[in-house]
């Protein structure tokens, strides 16, 4: 179901269903999963180790390999099914019109290549007609653009010269290089220190709104995405629990998830005696609960039959904003039970 | 030795440890990973040690235990030096001093069940009871039946629940926490860290606890150490480090931390640091942070600050232009510590 109202998303994700090959048959990782992205706008995808964020943002950029595939559903950039594309077809859109960023730019980058060339490589693959001399150039402002100091030096080294921040700001100028629509990026600062963290992240944030490139944002840090994203989806055990504007989700959360999520991380501002924490383990592979997959953690079900036996539709539960959760209705009182801390009280808005 | 309450349990002074590193061709250069660290914790207090990766904060935990042998200064543990003590008599201090990693992972051996990894300290001090190690899987929260298990079977969030029950199964009195929880997601880190705060409670136990993680150490500490390049450049009481940092590179740290809230996006003004951290073979000259910090003056290039106080009391800084400055977070929360007076944003402080 789509909550935008928006009519030309630049990429759509339909019902996306990913299955992974287990000894005991195939089982759903990414479960139905939709959402549309908007021209220009910040996407942010929140889950735990586990949720399914990163294997969806795979998924859309058919990069799934070995025991796990593409099971269902549709993935649309500007309309086009990117699901029935050759591998030929796709590698063309790939790190041109979509490029992705991952966590660790160790293992992304090649240790024996030259940072340079790496970079030259992808203008090469998409822009056939450009001379060498002007690859070279455009991977020098590409460097300098991304806050890599003395480009010309540091187009030949190699990615061990490089300290995780320039290595990150490396792979930030490769996924750029040909002005992609959509810029993935994957957990992009979590390996990072927080100062540096904090510079790649204005960084690309800088970038973004120069190459007006939409950005979905990848992460397990609802920090970063209060601070960056315009809209958030939260994920738990391959399916979307909740999404809206970040405002709402922040102010109004609706899936006790969510709530939870936000009630168990420390943070800076507030500091409570007691932390609110989920109980229980995310569900494994194997032991996937029916009905909402989130039930056996859930404080809001109270023993309900209906939260075991029926998988909750995606309701609206305010503008552009819904959830997947049987008794959303339920949510704003419930934070106040178990006296979880969602928000600085100050700052709490209207109940719903 | 018996130990009057309120005395320091641990004290360090001016603790250095530095390694020898291949230079270039037959050179060796001096890694100072911890470079002059003086602290001391309180009986049942928690210090927070924080800094980024690289900062010595880790070098500074595998010395406090020994694992690291000093190559100056002075370690005391209820008031004995530790260093320079015999493996046998270190062995028996181990006893009251314990760790818990970052990895549970590779922290737990694969092949010993629960019952027999939590039992090897006590085996091996000659005090085994199978009592005790039921005891202390039931205070860590796991069941009984986890006993006979392996720990391959089990999630990050409960190894870290075996690791913590192993630490204390000797009843320390001090426990280090190495980034104990950074590998948590949020659900369970929630989970450990109430428990670690419930343990504290429970057995009286001190803790250090090594993180980069800002908003945990804000949870869990009383009092909180700040590093970089193996220095302390600020400590002082969480009230006052959190409300007020004097440190510019505090006060940066804090102001780059995200905080889960959309409406802080307008109003937090952030410090962005220039850089990476400098090479620590070859650290600068004066004050380590000169060439980052925001405030750097040429007199920070030729004096290096001392850790002194400079205000309030309960804090010590490292810098030659110390100032509070209350981060623009604790401006509209409810919480803002009353040592502080609250000031408007970019504001300094008279005091």
């Amino acid at each position: 179901m789509s909550l935008s109202s928006n009519p030309v998303p630049i990429l759509s994700v339909r019902d996306l269903v990913v299955e992974v090959a287990t000894t005991n048959g195939p089982v759903r990782i990414v479960d139905r999963v939709s959402f549309d992205i908007q021209t220009g706008e910040v996407f942010g995808i929140v889950g735990e180790s586990g949720s399914g964020k990163s294997i969806t943002m795979l998924a859309v950029m058919g990069l799934l390999t070995g025991r796990t595939r593409l099971a269902g559903g549709d993935v649309l950039l500007r309309g086009r099914s990117l699901t029935g594309m050759s591998r030929e077809e796709l590698r063309q859109i790939r790190g041109r019109h979509l490029s992705m960023i991952f966590q660790d730019p160790m293992t992304s980058l090649n240790p024996v290549l030259r940072v340079g060339d790496q970079i030259a490589e992808i203008l090469n693959i998409h822009r056939p007609d450009m001379t060498r001399a002007a690859v070279r150039d455009r991977v020098i402002e590409l460097l300098g653009l991304v806050g890599v100091p003395s480009p010309e030096r540091r187009y030949r080294q190699y990615p061990h010269e490089y300290s995780g921040g320039m290595r990150q700001r490396a792979m930030i100028a490769m996924a750029i290089a040909n002005d992609p629509d959509i810029l993935i990026a994957d957990e992009p600062t979590t390996a990072l220190d927080v100062t540096i963290q904090a510079q790649v992240m204005e960084l690309l944030l800088a970038v973004r709104t120069r190459t007006k490139a939409a950005m979905i944002l990848i992460t397990h840090d609802l920090g970063l995405v209060a601070e960056s994203a315009d809209r958030v989806a939260v994920m738990y055990g391959g399916r979307l629990m909740e999404e809206g504007p970040v405002d709402e989700i922040f102010s109004r959360p609706g899936h006790p998830y969510t709530v939870g999520l936000m009630a168990s991380r420390p943070r800076l501002d507030v500091a409570p005696e007691f932390l609110y924490s989920i109980p229980g383990q995310p569900p494994g592979l194997t032991n996937r609960p029916t009905g909402c997959v989130f039930n056996p953690r859930c404080g809001l079900r109270n023993g309900r039959d209906i939260c075991t036996t029926s998988v909750p539709p995606f309701d609206p539960v305010g503008r552009a904003h819904g959830a997947a959760c049987h008794f959303w209705r339920e949510t704003h009182g419930w934070i106040g039970e178990v006296g979880a801390v969602v928000h600085d009280a100050t700052r709490v808005r209207e109940p719903l | 030795m018996q130990m009057p309450p309120n005395e320091d349990l641990l004290r360090v002074d001016d603790l250095h440890t530095h390694f020898r590193v291949r230079g270039s061709g037959w050179t060796s250069e001096t890694l100072r990973a911890v470079n002059g660290v003086s602290f001391s914790i309180a009986r049942g207090e928690t210090l927070g040690l924080v800094g980024e990766s690289g900062c010595g904060k880790s070098t500074l935990g595998r010395t406090i235990l020994g694992l690291n042998t000093p190559t100056q200064g002075a370690v005391y543990f209820k008031g004995q030096n530790l260093v320079g003590l015999g493996r046998r008599r270190m062995r028996s201090v181990r006893r009251s001093m314990q760790v818990v990693f970052q990895d549970p992972y590779a922290s737990l051996d694969p092949h010993m069940t629960v019952g027999d990894i939590i039992a090897e300290p006590l085996r091996i001090n000659n005090c085994y009871r199978p009592a005790r190690v039921a005891e202390m899987i039931e205070c860590v929260g796991l069941q009984q039946d986890v006993m006979t298990r392996l720990p391959t079977e089990f999630s990050g969030g409960q190894r870290q629940r075996i690791a913590i029950a192993r630490a204390l199964a000797l009843g320390p009195e001090l426990l280090i926490l190495d980034e104990a929880v950074s590998a948590l997601d949020v659900s369970i880190q929630a989970q450990v860290i109430n428990l670690l705060k419930r343990l504290q409670k429970e057995m009286g136990l001190t803790y250090l606890f090594i993180s980069h993680d800002l908003s945990v150490v804000r949870h869990i500490s009383n009092r909180v150490a700040v590093m970089y390049l193996g220095k302390i450049v600020e400590i002082g009481t969480r009230e006052l480090i959190f409300g007020a940092p004097e440190h510019p590179y505090t006060q940066s740290l804090l102001s780059a931390v995200p905080i889960p809230d959309p409406s802080y996006r307008k109003e937090r003004h952030r410090i962005v640091l220039k850089g990476d951290l400098p090479n620590p073979l070859d650290p600068p000259s004066g004050c380590s942070f000169r060439t980052r910090c925001f405030k750097a003056q040429p007199t920070c290039a030729e004096h290096e600050p001392q850790l002194e106080a400079h205000a309030a009391a309960g804090r010590l800084s490292a810098c030659h232009f110390a100032e509070p400055v209350v981060p623009d977070f604790m401006r509209s929360s409810s919480d803002t510590p009353t040592s502080a007076p609250v000031q408007r944003r970019g504001e300094s402080l008279k005091v």
